[in-house]
């Protein structure tokens, strides 16, 4: 009677280590297509960041385009006002004070065009940060299905010698 | 004039309606199942493993369970084998035929277990208690090897000491032998230690001193008393007993010089005894003759003439020790010419014969008594008696008279006209005839003769016990029927009264002074029948 139970408790054992190591391996791939899924998210998240960068681009150079038209059209008001009042416009003082604006429009120009490019610059920044994250989930993902892959070897390697080990004690007693 | 300046105050949108997705899953949360999982097979394994482990001890327990009967018997069987092997007076053939038989044994056993865990933990005990078993059984072999040694040397040593007491034997042969066993008793110095050797050696020249001083002692006529003074003033001329003597310390000597004494008294008694033993075989023979002269037919000259012839080898034998016996026997051969003559028998012969048979039963008889006699009892009689005076009186014989005795109430003191006379009747009769029985059976066992005695008995007793009762009353009615009327009138009638009225009655009268001779007889008769009353 004995030998017949130590038969059948190591069948048992050797069945529930089997069946945990295909559970360690289910662990294993539910890990890995968890990250791929994170992994994606994050790259759609990149491709929006990359989207955003090129739209502030084109927002600052639409903004340089229409405050040059709009202050080409206060120059010349400037410009008539002088020669309304007599003075010449395109000498002395009036010239300065025309040469002033532009001057000041110029450096305004150049600061949209910065903001724009700042923007821009950051945006695709956060765009390598989340493409960045996602290769980081994968890797992860991939490294824990490799650890539970490896567990499951080993517990599918304990349970075969767990059986082999009780298939040799029985043999030393019948 | 007012110029129009600007001042930059430029404000659009500059970001998109793209946001970023937080939304991530939890890598632990999606693997929470499959883990569960694992661990829930884990426990199940656990389990598994759980029932393995205790049908694996169940079973080594049964093995081992298995293996201690095994072992307990096999000691069993191992104890006999060591007692059988024991038995072989061959050491070293016991010894293999232990390691043989304690193999066979426990190959036997092994093949009885069910499964190889018992045979394994069978063997690894049956080897400790096989171990055990030889080493136990090579420690008694090995001590009968040292008593065997011991043993064969015993024997050597005896065998030299017999040869070197032999005194039939000349000096060379007996002083080899000597030297022989003492040379033996130091070779055996490896199988029995110094010590024993030297306790050996001790006793080997006692046991020297002793046999060769007791040789000269049961010497045929030796001077017994003179070989032992001898001795023990160192004087006894024999090279063997002096030179061990000389290995012997004085008190030692002493105590063989005493012992020997001993032995010199007991041989001087047993000489003695065998002189005396001859004296009896003689006397033996001398009785044989002494019978067939009395038993001598009478009517046969011939024979009478032998009888005399040998009476007178008798006489010179100095078998008789008193003249009557002489005469008694010389009386009964004479013939009736030389007045020799015995009368027929006839009721004064058995009167004569019945006397002295009573006194005879008392060993009161003496051969002058039976010799004047003579002339009133038969031939046969006679002769009879004189056998019976010359045997003694065995103890069967004597117990059976004394049984008598006591059944009948006879007391030598008995009046026989009187009521002892059925006591006395009742007792010579069995006393002859128990006598008869032993004659007609030489021989016969103490419990033969009591048993006849037991018969007869009660072959008598009913009678016995009818006679005396009659006896008793006949003689007090007699007695009373002689009394004067007027003492009659006093004393109640013994044949309705009891003895004790009787008795107290006569007492009152005789108390009373009375002076009648009858009276006297009468009281005379009460005091036999209370006598013999006191046996009922």
């Amino acid at each position: 009677m004995g030998v017949e139970l130590a038969i059948a408790g190591s069948a048992i054992s050797a069945f529930g280590q089997m069946q945990a190591a295909r559970g360690t391996k289910a662990a294993g791939k539910a890990a890995l297509a968890t990250a791929e899924y994170n992994k994606s998210i994050r790259d759609r998240n990149a491709r929006v960041s990359d989207q955003e960068a090129k739209l502030r681009e084109r927002v600052g150079d639409r903004e340089v385009r229409e405050f040059r038209e709009d202050f080409g059209k206060l120059q010349a008001r400037a410009g008539v006002a002088f020669r309304k009042s007599g003075v010449i416009a395109s000498s002395g003082t009036p010239l300065e004070v025309m040469m002033q604006n532009a001057n000041e429009a110029e450096e305004d120009v150049q600061t949209i065009r910065l903001q724009a490019a700042t923007d821009a610059g950051r945006m695709r920044q956060q765009g390598v940060n989340q493409r960045l994250a996602g290769q980081l989930t994968l890797l992860e993902g991939r490294s824990q299905k490799m650890a539970a892959d490896i567990q499951a070897r080993s517990q599918m390697f304990g349970a075969v010698s767990s059986a082999a080990m009780s298939g040799y004690r029985i043999s030393q007693i019948v | 004039m007012k110029v129009p300046t600007y001042d930059a105050q430029f404000q659009r949108p500059r970001k998109g309606q793209g946001l970023p997705i937080t939304a991530q899953l939890n890598a632990s949360a999606m693997t929470a199942p499959a883990r569960a999982f694992t661990d829930s097979n884990l426990e199940f394994a656990q389990t598994g493993k759980k029932i393995a482990d205790f049908g694996f001890k169940k079973a080594e327990i049964g093995a081992e369970s298995e293996a201690l009967r095994a072992q307990s018997a096999l000691q069993l069987e191992l104890a006999d084998l060591e007692t059988q092997t024991l038995k072989n007076p061959n050491m070293s053939a016991a010894e293999q035929q232990y390691r043989t038989g304690s193999k066979i044994l426990i190959d036997k056993y092994s093949k009885t277990l069910s499964n190889s865990l018992a045979r394994r933990s069978f063997a690894a005990s049956a080897t400790k208690v096989q171990t055990q078993g030889l080493l136990s059984f090579t420690k008694l072999n090995n001590a009968r090897v040292v008593a065997a040694a011991e043993a064969n040397l015993t024997v050597d040593t005896d065998s030299s000491v017999k040869i070197a007491a032999n005194l039939s034997l000349g000096p060379t042969a007996r002083i080899s032998a000597a030297v022989s066993g003492q040379v033996r008793i130091g070779d055996s110095l490896g199988d029995i230690g110094a010590e024993e050797v030297q306790k050996r050696s001790e006793v080997y020249y006692e046991d020297l001193v002793e046999n060769t001083l007791a040789a000269h002692i049961n010497a045929p006529g030796a001077d017994v008393m003179t070989i032992v003074q001898q001795f023990r003033e160192g004087n006894l001329a024999d090279t063997v007993l002096q030179s061990a003597a000389a290995n012997l310390t004085p008190e030692k000597l002493s105590d063989i010089a005493n012992d020997a004494t001993k032995q010199a008294n007991n041989i001087i008694k047993l000489r003695t005894n065998l002189r005396e033993q001859k004296e009896e075989q003689d006397n033996q023979a001398n009785d044989a003759l002494h019978r067939s002269i009395v038993n001598v037919d009478r009517d046969d000259p011939e024979a009478v003439e032998q009888a005399r012839n040998d009476l007178d080898r008798l006489l010179s034998a100095g078998y008789f020790t008193k003249p009557s016996q002489v005469d008694a026997l010389l009386r009964s051969l004479e013939s009736e010419s030389e007045g020799g003559a015995f009368p027929k028998k006839s009721a004064a012969t058995d009167d004569a014969e019945a006397d002295l048979e009573e006194k005879e039963s008392l060993n009161q008889l003496s051969y002058e008594e039976l010799l004047a006699n003579k002339d009133k009892v038969t031939r046969q009689w006679y002769t009879g008696m004189l056998n019976t005076l010359e045997q003694e009186r065995g103890e069967a014989e004597t117990d059976a008279i004394n049984e008598f005795k006591a059944t009948f109430r006879y007391t030598e003191l008995a009046d026989r006209e009187l009521i002892g006379t059925p006591s006395r009747q009742a007792y010579l009769q069995s006393t002859r005839d128990i006598r008869r029985f032993i004659r007609a059976n030489p021989g016969v066992s103490y419990q033969d003769v009591m048993a006849e005695a037991d018969r007869l008995i009660k072959l008598q007793k009913p009678r016995f016990e009818a006679q005396f009762e009659q006896f008793k009353t006949q003689s007090l009615i007699s007695g009373y029927s002689l009394l004067t009327p007027t003492l009659k009138g006093k004393i109640p009638n013994p044949a309705t009264a009891s003895l004790e009225e009787v008795q107290k009655a006569v007492a009152a009268q005789l108390a009373a002074g009375s002076p009648d001779m009858l009276l006297l007889g009468f009281n005379n008769t009460l005091n036999k029948a209370f006598d013999l009353r006191i046996f009922d």
